[in-house]
């Protein structure tokens, strides 16, 4: 905790070496992030970039009682949606009929994590976003609504018929 | 935050991916690093460019006046180049003393050139 505390301090004097070691001790799990919000690996990296650069300048201001992972979790979610809604998300209203046969468990449980965001990635934009922000994130629709400068009931929508998409593509790859 | 949910695919979803994690390419530190410099180090940096640049132009100005200078002097056969001579403190006693030594040289070489008086002497006894 004390070197914890200790690499903190000296990533906000500026020392380049302990931003560093901050860096590689979380950016595979900030890039796993990036990798579920973003379309593909371009954009999850300037995610990232971004991400990070925020992060180190914002550190003086993060409290040392608080989780640093949450919290830099926050700042990268919040600059993947404002990239996101800088390139006008869209919300689509159509939806594919429902076409699985197998239980959740047996869907989700025989894909890998990389498969699995392999999927995500090929969803459209709108489906994705809420996907990830409600089901992985764990915002509720109210607050999804106004992160996004949606209505909630759009979010509740979206993200049932992301469900029915992923489901879907999921029992088309699992299918014998 | 939403309230504990009791659907298990956003459960299975989460336990999926919650702690996916992937590497990123090699070369973004250097862009973050960069970028996340303290903005008052980009600050003097941005002035210490500002500031060379300026001596760059003082610096070439100030050569180009040293080689006018030079190129306008009158053209002299002069070893020292026509510059003024300076003298010391010390200069005049020493062409002081050379100007003895050259007398007694003087008066020596009068000296041995003068006939001999004491050999007629030598003689008469």
């Amino acid at each position: 905790m004390t070197q914890g505390f200790d690499l903190l301090q000296s990533c906000i004097a500026g020392d380049s070496r302990a931003q560093f070691q901050f860096y590689s001790q979380y950016c595979a799990k900030l890039y796993g992030v990036c990798l579920r919000y973003a379309r593909d690996e371009a954009e999850a990296k300037d995610m990232l970039q971004e991400g990070f650069i925020k992060i180190f300048r914002e550190l003086a201001s993060f409290r040392a009682e608080g989780n640093i992972e949450a919290w830099m979790r926050k700042i990268i979610v919040n600059t993947a949606l404002s990239r996101l809604r800088k390139k006008n998300l869209q919300f689509l209203p159509y939806v594919e009929p429902p076409s699985f046969i197998y239980s959740d468990e047996e869907i989700i449980g025989a894909i890998s994590a990389e498969e699995l965001i392999a999927v995500l990635n090929q969803m459209p934009q709108g489906y994705r976003t809420v996907l990830n922000l409600y089901a992985i994130e764990g915002y509720s629709h109210a607050e999804i609504a106004e992160m996004l400068d949606i209505n909630e009931g759009t979010s509740r929508s979206q993200y049932a018929r992301a469900k029915i998409v992923l489901k879907n593509r999921l029992t088309q790859i699992n299918r014998p | 935050m939403k309230p504990q949910s009791t659907d298990s695919f956003e459960d299975l979803l989460k336990g999926k991916l919650d702690n996916f994690s992937a590497e990123p390419p090699a070369n973004l530190w250097p862009k973050i690093e960069r970028e996340s410099s303290p903005l008052k180090q980009r600050f003097l940096a941005k002035k210490l460019n500002t500031n060379l640049h300026w001596l760059n132009l003082a610096a070439t100005f100030l050569l180009l006046i040293v080689a006018l200078f030079f190129w306008f002097q009158p053209k002299t056969n002069n070893e020292n180049w026509g510059l003024p001579k300076f003298q010391t403190p010390l200069e005049p006693k020493l062409k002081g003393i050379q100007d003895s030594i050259d007398s007694l040289r003087h008066s020596w070489q009068q000296h041995k050139n003068q006939p001999s008086k004491r050999k007629p002497n030598h003689e008469n006894q």
